[in-house]
């Protein structure tokens, strides 16, 4: 399990990240303050470090400087969307930005991507009997391979991660397709599809009404 | 035409034009007196040989006439007396018959005028030159002589055209001389100028320092130093304005990061809610963040509202009696001393200020809402309780509010930020009694829509002052 380091000063959004987190199968640990993150960071070893910029005591930049030198990836998580700011926290050694109002998923596909690029996360992602290779990009049922498209590996791939949460149709189609949604449901719905029928997933991709999808993690 | 060719085109031409006129008409004159004088004195030499000559045919004796006698001895006599080497004489006799003559003689005027009865005289050119002639009826006892006279003046002319001469060239002097010397005056003259247009367009051309250098006292001058007034005046509202962006983008951009923290966790949980099944006290805990954030965007718009309303709208100033006002503002935080616990002790010495009742009371209230925060943070020690103290005064020159607080203070550092829009000296503890960051910039736009002056001065632990003074109505400025 990966431990995750949050130093946000709201704590509003500090449990919002902690919450979503824990779901998403992390373990998590919140500071208030830059000084109580430092502490922290010098206590404990993290897989990674979520700090805001703006701070009380020391400062995002500060504090991403003491995670490099611990050898801690950092992604920043602030409302300074400015590309200036950006461009300041990516080169101080930052790896990753997300820039406030985030939505969840896009916080757990960074996440999520950043540990995969420090081997931190782990290669294979296991639900049931379906099981997905990230190195190789092989999905395998019950032992058997299956092929897939690029983009139904994809969809796949964050139905997995997101097991038993609702994806809207345009999350979907934002996070596979990498663009804005347009109101076309008619691309994911066919993906979807052929995704069921080519991994024999009928019963776990189900269609929440008015919604999108869900993936379950255990079909009754 | 640029102006300077204008100058220097009138200045040479008045210059030459000048000269040439009065030169010419100096040397006319000069030249005519000097005729004028040689006429004269021919005239004279003439009559005086006239005289000399009846003098001497008066003394010859009866029966000689002038042919006896020889006429140049006579006449030599004559000349040697009156001194004329210049002079040629002719005399005839009668019936006109030449009777002696002298080398000098040219004239022609006895041919034209046989048997003039009167003396006439005046001046002929010949190929020789120019001469005075002159012719006379001379009658005595030994009968009547015509008596030709002529004298050379060419010399007159001579000196004339060499005059004339000199003059040319010193006409061509002056013209070389008036042209520099009018450049120059033109290029002196104009210099104000072009140094004014070389400042103009540097200004234009985004160079607000650009200045002229001012020199001497004359029309241009005033005209450069209204330039450069005007340069200064627009340097500082340009600087201004710039200033003004600058603040509001910064303003903006403290606005969009206190919009978007809250709009972070309302989506946020909004989607938890929405996508992820919870428990039931997770439910709560969302609903309940969702709740609190809405309400915390609910106070940053109402504080928005009202700064932009200050901002916006021009203020009635109205006499209001400070009692009264006092009595209003203590109404207005009555409840909120109450909630933090703390005493408002009131000292207001009866005097009228001039401001808008409702937004003297946010001015006050707001004060008076920091100081209680102030007050509440503080852990006081026995019987101690956070007290404020609202004071007036009537001064010299105006009416001054001052309220004090015995709280926590301010740390020396942050006094200055502290009217910064969204600035909190500690934020999340600002937040959760419920500032927006936005109290003291609404205070300080009220405080100098009323024209008013104010002075925050703290000490951490012991408290803060702030003093606001309102000048009576004839000293404000604008």
């Amino acid at each position: 399990m990966n431990k995750i380091l949050i130093v946000e000063d709201e704590e509003a959004i500090a449990n919002l990240i902690r919450m979503n987190l824990q779901h998403a199968g992390y373990s998590c640990e919140v500071a208030n303050d830059g000084n109580a993150g430092a502490d922290m960071m010098a206590e404990n070893n993290y897989d990674l470090c979520l700090f805001d910029i703006m701070l009380p005591g020391i400062n995002g930049y500060e504090l991403l400087e003491y995670a490099k030198s611990l050898h801690m990836p950092v992604i920043f998580l602030t409302a300074k969307g400015e590309t200036l700011d950006k461009v300041k926290g990516l080169k101080m050694g930052a790896d990753d930005y997300i820039t406030k109002p985030f939505e969840i998923i896009e916080l757990l596909a960074r996440v999520e991507n950043v540990l995969r690029r420090f081997h931190k996360v782990e290669q294979d992602i296991r639900i049931g009997d379906l099981e997905i290779n990230m190195v190789a990009r092989t999905v395998k049922k019950g032992g058997k391979d299956i092929s897939l498209t690029i983009k139904e590996f994809e969809l796949l791939l964050l139905f997995m991660r997101n097991p038993d949460r609702a994806l809207y149709r345009e999350m979907i189609y934002e996070q596979v397709w990498d663009s804005p949604y347009m109101g076309d449901s008619r691309t994911v719905d066919l993906h979807v599809q052929r995704l069921r029928k080519k991994a024999g997933l009928e019963q776990q991709i189900e269609s929440v009404y008015k919604v999108g999808y869900r993936f379950r993690s255990s079909v009754s | 035409m640029k102006l300077f060719w204008k100058q220097f085109t009138v200045i040479a031409c008045l210059m030459v034009t000048l000269f040439a006129v009065f030169g010419s008409i100096l040397l006319q004159t000069a030249f005519q007196s000097m005729l004028e004088r040689e006429e004269e004195r021919g005239l004279e030499e003439w009559k005086m040989f006239q005289f000399a000559l009846l003098a001497s045919m008066e003394a010859l004796p009866e029966g000689y006439t002038i042919e006896n006698v020889t006429m140049s001895e006579m006449s030599k006599a004559i000349e040697e007396s009156t001194g004329t080497q210049e002079n040629g004489i002719a005399l005839y006799n009668e019936d006109c018959q030449l009777v002696y003559k002298n080398g000098m003689y040219y004239g022609a005027l006895m041919a034209e005028n046989i048997g003039t009865q009167r003396a006439m005289w005046r001046l002929t050119k010949t190929e020789d030159g120019h001469f005075l002639e002159a012719l006379s009826r001379l009658t005595c006892k030994n009968g009547t002589y015509y008596l030709a006279f002529g004298r050379n003046i060419q010399y007159v002319y001579d000196v004339r055209d060499r005059l004339y001469e000199q003059y040319c060239n010193m006409v061509l002097f002056v013209i070389v001389l008036s042209v520099s010397v009018s450049w120059l005056l033109a290029y002196h003259f104009t210099k104000p100028i072009r140094k004014l247009v070389k400042a103009t367009r540097d200004f234009a051309r985004g160079n607000y320092q650009s200045r002229v250098e001012v020199k001497g006292e004359d029309e241009l001058t005033d005209l450069m130093l209204e330039f450069n007034r005007m340069a200064r005046r627009l340097e500082k509202s340009i600087w201004e304005l710039e200033d003004a962006a600058r603040r509001q983008e910064e303003f903006t951009g403290a606005f969009a990061h206190e919009l978007k923290t809250p709009l972070t966790s309302i989506i946020g949980y909004g989607d938890m809610l929405r996508s992820m099944s919870l428990t039931e006290e997770e439910k709560r805990s969302s609903s309940d963040y969702i709740y609190q954030q809405g309400k915390r965007l609910e106070r940053l718009s109402y504080k928005m509202m009202e700064l932009v309303r200050v901002r916006t709208q021009g203020v009635a100033l109205k006499p209001l009696k400070t009692r009264e006002l006092a009595y209003e503002i203590e109404l207005f935080t009555k409840r909120l001393l109450w909630e933090k616990n703390v005493i408002l002790e009131k000292n207001i010495a009866a005097g009228i200020v001039f401001g808008d009742l409702d937004l003297l009371c946010s001015l006050f209230g707001n004060l008076i809402d920091n100081a209680a925060k102030a007050c509440a943070r503080k852990n006081y020690t026995g019987d101690e309780r956070g007290r404020i103290l609202f004071v007036g005064r009537q001064e010299k020159k105006g009416y001054s509010f001052t309220v004090m607080d015995n709280g926590c203070g301010i740390p020396a550092d942050e006094v200055g930020k502290i009217t910064e829009a969204f600035y909190m000296v500690d934020k999340s503890r600002a937040r959760k009694e419920g500032g927006a960051g936005i109290g003291m910039t609404l205070c300080s736009r009220i405080v100098k829509l009323h024209h008013a002056r104010w002075e925050i001065a703290s000490n951490e632990n012991t408290g803060t002052n702030v003093c606001v003074f309102f000048p009576e109505e004839e000293e404000e400025d604008e």
